[in-house]
Formats: C-alpha cells, structure tokens, sequence
C-alpha cells in the first residue's frame, strides 16, 4: 500500500463510513458517470501525470488500476466505496486523463438493445465456459 | 462491433488490448445461494460492492402521526470474474436479494448475455420478481432449482408449474457449491442466449 495513502473511510472493515459518500466527490453525484458500466474495465495511464493534490480515493484507484485492468465493480468492492461514488471519481479521473476507459464491453444503454451480443462473441463463452 | 476495441484504446500507453468483457447474472431470492454459486466457478473470491442509496420512508410515529423520513441504507451485490481464453472476462454479478430492490436491476442486466435465476424450493415465491423482471424484459434466463442436500425434493413439472414458467423456459437442477453444476447452468444460458439470435 502506497504511503501517501492515508488511513481513512477506505481502511474500515465495518459498513460504516467515516466519512459521508458524497463528500467523497465533492458532492457531485453520477449524472454522465451513470452509463459507466459495472464491468467497464479502466487503466491507470502511463504517462506519470503527477498525482499531487488528488484525493486519497482517487490516488488509490489510479494504483488499483496500475497494475491491470480492472472494472469498476472491482475497485468499488476494493476501495470499499459506493458504485455511485467510483462511477463519479473514474469518470473524473478520464475527464483529467489519469485513466483510460476501455469500452470493449458490448454494452448499451438500453437493457433490452442486446446488438452487442453476437453469434461470435457467445460462441467464444460457451466454448470458453466449457473447457473450464 | 462493440467487441473490437478502438483505436483510441491502444494509443495512450495501455501495454495490452483490453479484454472484452460479458457478464451473466445471478438472480434470486435471499439466501438462495447466489454468492455460493459465484463462489464456485469464479477466478476470485466473490467480491462485494455496495451502492449506497437514500430511502425515503413513510411511517407512523409513536404519537399516532405520520412521519417521512430518509434512511440512508446500502444495498450489497456480490460479484466474481471468469477469464476465458481469447480475452474475454466473464463477470457474474448477483443482485441484491431484496426485491424492493428491483429497479437497481437494470444497471445489472444492461449489456448482459442473460441470467439464472437461482430457486430454492422452500421458497419458490421469492423468485417470482426476478422471473417477472426477466420475462418483461425479454432477457435470455433459466430457472435452476438449487438442491441444498443434493437431493431434488421437487419434481421439476411440479416447479415450472408453481412458477408458471413457459415451456421455452430453461428449468434445471443445480448445486451452487459444485462447480460442475454451476458450469452446466452457465452453458444453459449462453445457449438459450444463441438460440434466441435465431
């Protein structure tokens, strides 16, 4: 864990906050953040813009998503934060270009639009799912 | 398509194309053994998100008046991650137990190849929202009865009858602690998903 990090609401184990969500985003909530899927994978990029003045949330999902891809599921259940609170701090975070949003996932808006899912893509799974 | 990434993806320093990521979800009552199935089949532990919400309530207080009042409550979802050859990443996300939950669902199913919905026989009505969601939806699903001791206590006739599921409605039995079992429900839906292309 990287030093800068100081110990805060992240480090709980228990379900309380210490501090109030929202006050992680500086009170924005996911207005564009909410077609961030759960499982849209993001990088940190590479380029070593500095870090200096991010919040400790922010600073721990750039080293979260440093290391490999990661959804934003993922660094919700890591960094122990509300979906609605990463949504609002990735989308922040690729606005300012710390990360990258990989939109390699079939996803629409809709939740009946299913175009992505192709006759190719659902063979590879079930081939995939099987050899497991 | 969708599933090739774009160029932009590949110009700013990632070292790798990203993964193409599918996800199926894992629907059903509390405590019906959604995580348990998660946790058979998936590369990681299950991991566990929240999505904090604020509730308004309307209730009567102790002087006989009418109070409204927002509760600040959290609803968890557990998930796991799959790696499939080719790069794909399979996540399996199970939704929050509580049907009043309902309308988080769609941010769950968006994108997804389908569902199962997990059913435990004891308390075959509490997938009856999970199963409305779906059929409303036209949402690729099967029902998959979880046998608790191993042993199928409810002919499978006698469920689909109970839920009124129509015939074209995948019904099987699962174990969600086997993952050869889990594995077999995971085809099932890929397969009614394929099908349903036709």
């Amino acid at each position: 864990m990287a030093d800068d990090f100081a110990p805060s609401a992240l480090d709980n184990d228990d379900d309380a906050y210490t501090v109030r969500p929202y006050a992680v985003t500086g009170g924005r909530v996911a207005g564009e953040a909410d077609g961030l899927a759960l499982e849209a994978l993001v990088t940190t990029r590479t380029e070593g813009k500095p870090q200096k003045g991010l919040t400790p949330e922010k600073k721990k999902i750039l080293q979260l998503a440093a290391e490999d891809f990661i959804s934003v599921a993922e660094l919700s259940a890591h960094c122990k934060l509300p979906l609605g609170v990463v949504r609002v701090l990735v989308t922040d975070l690729s606005d300012n270009e710390y990360l990258t949003i990989h939109a390699t996932s079939p996803v629409s808006l809709a939740v009946e639009d299913r175009s992505g899912i192709t006759r190719s893509l659902l063979e590879s799974v079930l081939d995939g799912i099987a050899a497991l | 398509m969708a599933s090739q990434p774009s160029s932009a993806d590949v110009t700013d320093g990632a070292a790798h194309i990203a993964p193409t990521v599918v996800k199926i979800v894992i629907a059903g009552g509390f405590a019906v053994g959604k995580t348990t199935f998660i946790g058979s089949i998936s590369d990681i532990d299950p991991l566990n998100t929240e999505a904090a919400m604020t509730e308004h309530s309307v209730g009567v207080d102790d002087a006989g008046g009418i109070t409204e009042r927002k509760t600040h409550t959290t609803v968890a979802m557990d998930f796991g991650r799959i790696a499939l050859p080719g790069s794909l990443w399979l996540y399996l996300f199970g939704t929050p137990g509580q049907d009043r939950f309902l309308f988080m669902w769609d941010d769950l199913v968006r994108g997804a190849i389908g569902a199962v919905v997990l059913v435990d026989t004891e308390r075959l009505d509490q997938c009856f929202p999970a199963v409305d969601y779906f059929e409303g939806r036209s949402i690729p699903f099967i029902v998959a009865v979880n046998c608790f001791d191993g042993v199928a206590r409810h002919q499978l006739d006698d469920v689909r009858e109970a839920l009124g599921l129509s015939p074209e409605v995948p019904l099987i039995y699962t174990d969600a602690r086997e993952r050869a079992a889990t594995k077999q429900a995971l085809i099932a839906v890929v397969q009614l998903a394929m099908e349903r292309l036709k």
